[in-house]
């Protein structure tokens, strides 16, 4: 890293009149950028994970043990497990784990489990071949595999929000392929499916 | 009455029907499709009846065919329609007719006008209310000009196809019109693909105002005063209120006459609502203008209820059943407003995420409560999944309270009080509405959120346990680092030290007191020597991967300030601990500094700094040292212990600036020490070649000389010899640090002290030995009751020994897996915090069996490299390319006769280019050809 590497608004973060917190963020990131951004994720993710024991830390709940935590001055969360649940097919375990003695059930990707779900496709904008979600919804297909369909056809249908509207092709040809199951939950811009 | 009543509806305004109807005696049917089995409706009724197909829930609600068939096959007697869904269809009413069921609501041919604009609008004119003035939608610009000359300017230019203001202009003269088609028709054409635009006298500012009325079968019909729904966004009501505060009498007045007018003119029957827009800017402020009205139960009927004690849907029920109004003893004049009432709708809707309806399970879900709120909900519950398929509500809110002042600040309070977790909500941005000084002012207009763009990005609560929860059960699963391999926690072995006394002044205050020239002079002067404690920075990082955590030097911290004051300084940043905590902690180190200076306010606390490098592995400009010392020294660094990799002096120069810049911290300035200065073979590494290094360190200005030894190479004559040649020269004190990887050096410490050496690095015991530093409790007990006492007692060091046995054990996963002292040391020269990473290296790379190869390598590529001082980043350089030649199975050799036929990784080629600085052994051939 050379002089001029160092922005002239980094410059003014460094100054030793600047403001402390960002003197060191601007340091943080200068020295480790990488690492640094680590860090915001985790903060973004979990907060400040510094209040935590270490057993807790490094090993997670144990189910009979009351892990307290410690927020600030009169302030005790108290956390406990019940139960671990089994995988399902997308390796997402249910841990039943208490929180101030209320039941927090939360959804874990247990990362052991190898799981070959497909990541969605998204369709390619201004390919009128490709049919896509408008919004997010559940879309229930109309058509199958090898279904001639004519330009302004409905091909399927998407519900959301108390609403129900048609998804139509925009040029005609035949069902090529369906990239979604006959009912299924989808994100705006899904590919739906393909014409050829 | 009726029998039983059937809601065609779901959610909360079902299970508000179904209360009114069960406070009147009569059974209650609920309809679910499949994917709403779970939802509180189906349970909250009497009875509940399948309908729709799997996969198409919506349809469901919205088949008026198998709505009717269940209300035939179940023997209801009304049907119930709530809001949105079938409430504004007239085929249900007219199926119901059919079938001779009770429709709730209005006539089919009601509710078919009051359904299309046009009518509904013609209806009102003749009624003689004042309507929204506006042009047939057309293409052509000429007919539009002429036609908009009726409506009245200002107006807006809509197109069509458009919405949410999307494709519309304000226009304030005829002469502008033109213009202003033309460029509309070309939006609304590239936009929308239909060009066609209508013209629509402007309500500037406008705010959105509806009444309430009731009609029976008389015609009779009251109005149950207005409420205000200007807080929309994008035409979704957010926050409705009753009345409407500031709002002028007579424009209220008019208000409630219009809308009593329009129901009785088209003999409307049951609860409607007249909405109505009124301007506040321009000519025509104040004046008001109808919009539609609507044929239903309304989301925000609450409010009314809870400002005229009348309950809405009994009353539909009873007007329905064929109740008069004046039966229900509902007549105008007995009507009262009753304080004020505020509704707001909490949903998933994300503010962070452009108000996307966030789904997934509800994990925790707290109401408020107390007085003056009530909560009509119907879906939320711990354990509930919000599903896509219907509205985004969760619950609505309603505060009430004896003025609008008091109103809003229930709801601010009721707003605090939930706990929604899960999902997202939209309470943050209710919240940051609700603390808006014009908001509280009772001044806002349907432009409010626009306007106010902040209001989006309002921050989401604090929301730590459940993050923290989210890691933990992460941890619990996942299990990164394997089972425990303790149970106990290391804090109940802490000594029963007497916390609330605070610690005897020490070191620090000394160099408060004498600045860092009288504090070396006064080290100088001390007739024992004084001990640095690495438990905190070295110690760990060279035993278990840097990996201790602020919260474990905290705990025991207090402690070693009481027990231990005469320490010279606490060794406890720097080094590796900076992106150590960054990478792997999940701390900020700026933290850890800040609140190891709380704990520790007697001694001083020291760092290691890599030159340039600080606490990197690459050289910063200048101006980022001099900042991250300046910073440090703020924080609580009281001692630099600044080093070069290549024991260059140069490179260390703007570090040992930058402290001396400070004017409060202590330079210490380390020579780097390897090889064996008693070796009579020894041609590089010599003492002449420590003194040389140390006449320039002292020129450079250092409060303190230190001794580096990375690798624990120095025997103890050599440091006698080495010792008494630098106090001999130099009037500066002189500081030793060692590693006891051989296991020999505690007698290199005291042939040190015993010359003349005024500090020396020692550990805790449990943390201390191989890799690290030799044990506190040894030195201190091998000088204990002689000339060299240190002061420090042994009891003290004693003490804190079982509670850092328990933390390295709860560390386990991070050992080095070095169980034992080793004498190939002297051989490879490797430093202790290499040593133990090397071999973790060594076993990912599978040649964990073969670690005496890698070590033999080590020494091999020192030599290739032209014998280095080897410490971060210099042996990282030795490091990578030992262990490449291992990998590759090269023999050394061959590597040296020519290295170019082999890759050579990033780090030797950087150090071969120079970017380390200059080796003292000068560059090896071949490399430098």
């Amino acid at each position: 890293m050379r002089d001029a590497d160092v922005s002239a608004e980094d410059e003014a973060a460094l100054a030793a009149d600047a403001d402390p917190a960002r003197r060191r963020d601007t340091l943080n990131r200068l020295l480790f950028p990488g690492p640094t951004a680590q860090l915001a994720e985790v903060r973004e993710s979990y907060g400040d994970v510094s209040v935590l024991d270490t057993l807790d830390y490094l090993y997670g709940l144990r189910a009979g043990t009351e892990h307290t935590i410690s927020l600030g001055r009169g302030v005790q969360l108290i956390a406990g497990l019940e139960a671990v649940g089994d995988a399902d097919a997308k390796g997402m375990r249910t841990v039943l784990a208490t929180l101030n003695g209320q039941l927090r059930p939360l959804q874990v990707r247990d990362r052991a489990v190898e799981v070959d779900s497909k990541p969605t496709e998204r369709a390619q904008p201004g390919d009128d071949r490709q049919v896509a979600a408008p919004f997010s919804g559940v879309v229930t297909l109309r058509v199958s595999v090898g279904d001639v369909v004519e330009a302004g056809q409905t091909v399927a249908s998407i519900e959301a929000m108390k609403m129900e509207a048609a998804i139509t092709a925009t040029q005609g040809g035949t069902v090529a392929r369906l990239a979604v199951g006959e009912v299924q939950q989808t994100e705006g811009g899904d590919l739906i499916l393909v014409l050829e | 009455m009726f029998q039983k009543v059937l809601v065609a509806n779901r959610g909360e305004i079902a299970v508000r029907a179904f209360r009114a109807a069960t406070e009147l005696g009569a059974r209650t049917v609920a309809v679910f499709p499949w994917e709403d089995r779970n939802g509180v409706h189906r349970i909250k009724a009497d009875e509940a009846y399948l309908i729709g197909e799997r996969g198409s829930p919506v349809r469901a609600y919205l088949d008026v065919d198998e709505i009717i068939r269940v209300a035939s096959e179940c023997g209801a007697d009304a049907v119930y329609p709530g809001y949105g869904f079938l409430s504004e269809n007239p085929e249900l009413a007219t199926a119901c007719a059919a079938a001779g069921i009770t429709f709730v609501g209005p006539s089919a041919e009601v509710l078919e006008m009051a359904g299309n604009k046009v009518t509904a609008i013609a209806a009102a004119k003749q009624a003689g209310l004042p309507v929204l003035e506006s042009t047939e939608p057309s293409d052509d610009a000429d007919a539009l000009v002429e036609a908009a000359a009726r409506v009245g300017f200002p107006v807006f230019v809509k197109a069509v196809a458009g919405g949410g203001g999307r494709g519309m202009r304000r226009v304030d003269d005829a002469e502008a019109l033109p213009e202003a088609l033309a460029a509309a028709m070309r939006e609304a054409q590239g936009a929308f693909g239909d060009s066609r635009v209508f013209v629509e006298r402007a309500v500037l500012s406008p705010r959105h105002i509806e009444v309430q009325v009731l009609a029976d079968d008389d015609g009779e019909v009251v109005h149950l005063f207005e409420r205000d729904c200007s807080i929309q966004r994008r035409h979704q009501k957010v926050i409705e209120i009753a009345p409407a505060p500031d709002l002028d009498e007579q424009t209220r007045q008019a208000l409630h006459r219009d809308a009593v007018a329009f129901a009785r003119a088209i003999g409307y029957r049951n609860a409607g609502t007249v909405e109505f827009l009124v301007a506040t800017e321009g000519e025509r402020a104040g004046e008001h203008v109808f919009i539609e009205m609507n044929p239903r139960i309304q989301v925000e009927h609450t409010i009314t209820e809870e400002v005229t004690d009348v309950d809405l849907v009994t009353s539909q029920l009873l007007i329905a059943s064929g109740s008069r109004l004046a039966d229900m003893g509902l007549t105008q004049d007995v009507l009262r407003v009753n304080g004020a009432a505020i509704q707001c709708r909490i949903t998933t809707e994300d503010p962070a995420n452009g108000f996307r309806p966030d789904v997934g399970r509800i994990t925790t879900y707290r109401n408020p409560g107390g007085a003056g709120i009530r909560l009509d909900g119907g879906t939320a519950y711990a354990g509930a999944e919000i599903s896509p398929h219907f509205d985004s509500m969760l619950t609505k809110l309603i505060c009430r309270g004896r003025d609008f002042d008091t109103a809003v600040a229930r709801a601010r309070r009721a707003l605090a009080e939930f706990r929604i977790r899960g999902v997202a909500t939209n309470i943050p941005f209710l919240q940051a509405m609700l603390a808006d000084p014009d908001f509280r002012a009772g001044r806002f207009t349907t432009s409010f959120i626009d306007q106010r763009p902040h209001l989006v990005t309002a921050s989401p609560g604090a929301d730590r346990g459940t993050r923290l929860l989210t890691y933990l059960a992460d941890v619990t699963v996942n299990r990164p680092h394997g089972e425990p391999p303790v149970e106990l926690p290391a804090v109940l072995k802490l000594p029963p030290t007497d916390l609330s006394v605070p610690p005897a002044d020490g070191s620090r205050q000394r160099l408060l007191e004498l600045g860092p020239e009288g504090f070396a002079a006064h080290l100088r002067a001390s007739p024992v020597p004084l001990l640095t404690d690495t438990t905190f920075r070295d110690a760990h990082q060279s035993l278990l991967a840097t990996r201790v955590r602020t919260t474990d030097l905290l705990a025991v911290a207090p402690h070693v300030a009481r027990t231990m004051p005469q320490l010279l300084s606490v060794e406890c940043w720097g080094g590796a601990t900076y992106d150590v905590a960054l990478r792997f902690l999940g701390e900020d180190p700026w933290d850890r500094l800040a609140s190891l200076r709380e704990a520790m306010p007697n001694v001083a606390l020291q760092m290691l700094l890599r030159g340039r490098n600080t606490v990197g592995y690459t050289p910063y400009p200048a101006r980022v040292t001099e900042a991250f010392v300046e910073e440090a020294t703020s924080t609580g660094i009281d001692v630099f212990r600044v080093f070069d990799a290549l024991n260059d002096v140069a490179q260390m120069r703007p570090a040992i600036d930058a402290v001396r810049a400070t004017g409060t911290a202590v330079a210490e300035v380390a020579l780097c020490y390897t090889g064996d200065l008693l070796d009579p073979a020894e041609d590089l590494y010599t003492l002449d070649y420590y003194l040389r290094l140390a006449e320039q360190i002292v020129d450079a200005g250092a409060h303190v000389l230190a001794i580096k030894d990375m690798a624990g190479l120095l025997r103890p004559t050599a440091a006698r010899r080495l010792v008494t040649a630098l106090r001999e020269r130099f009037d500066l004190p002189v500081h030793l640090h060692t590693h006891d990887t051989a296991g020999g050096q505690l007698a290199t410490l005291l042939a040190a002290v015993e010359a003349g050496a005024d500090a020396v690095d020692v550990a805790t015991a449990t943390m201390a030995g191989t890799t690290s530093q030799p044990p506190l409790s040894a030195f201190v007990a091998a000088t204990a009751h002689t000339d060299l006492d240190t002061g420090i007692s042994l009891r003290a060091a004693q003490d804190l020994e079982p509670y850092w046995e328990v933390v390295r054990t709860t560390y386990r996963p991070f050992e080095s897996g070095l169980s034992s002292p080793t004498g190939r040391v002297y051989d490879h020269e490797i430093p202790g915090g290499q040593l133990s990473n090397l071999r973790q290296q060594a076993i990912a790379l599978g040649l964990g069996e073969r670690f005496e190869q890698v070590e033999r390598m080590y020494a091999a590529a020192d030599r290739i490299l032209g014998r280095l001082v080897k410490v971060t980043p210099s042996s990282k350089v030795v490091g990578d390319l030992a262990l490449h030649l291992v990998a590759v199975g090269a023999d050394p050799a061959v590597f040296e006769d020519d290295p170019s036929r082999f890759d050579i990784p990033d780090s030797v080629v950087g150090f071969l280019s120079g970017e380390l600085g200059d080796p003292p052994g000068g560059w090896p051939e071949p490399f430098r050809s």
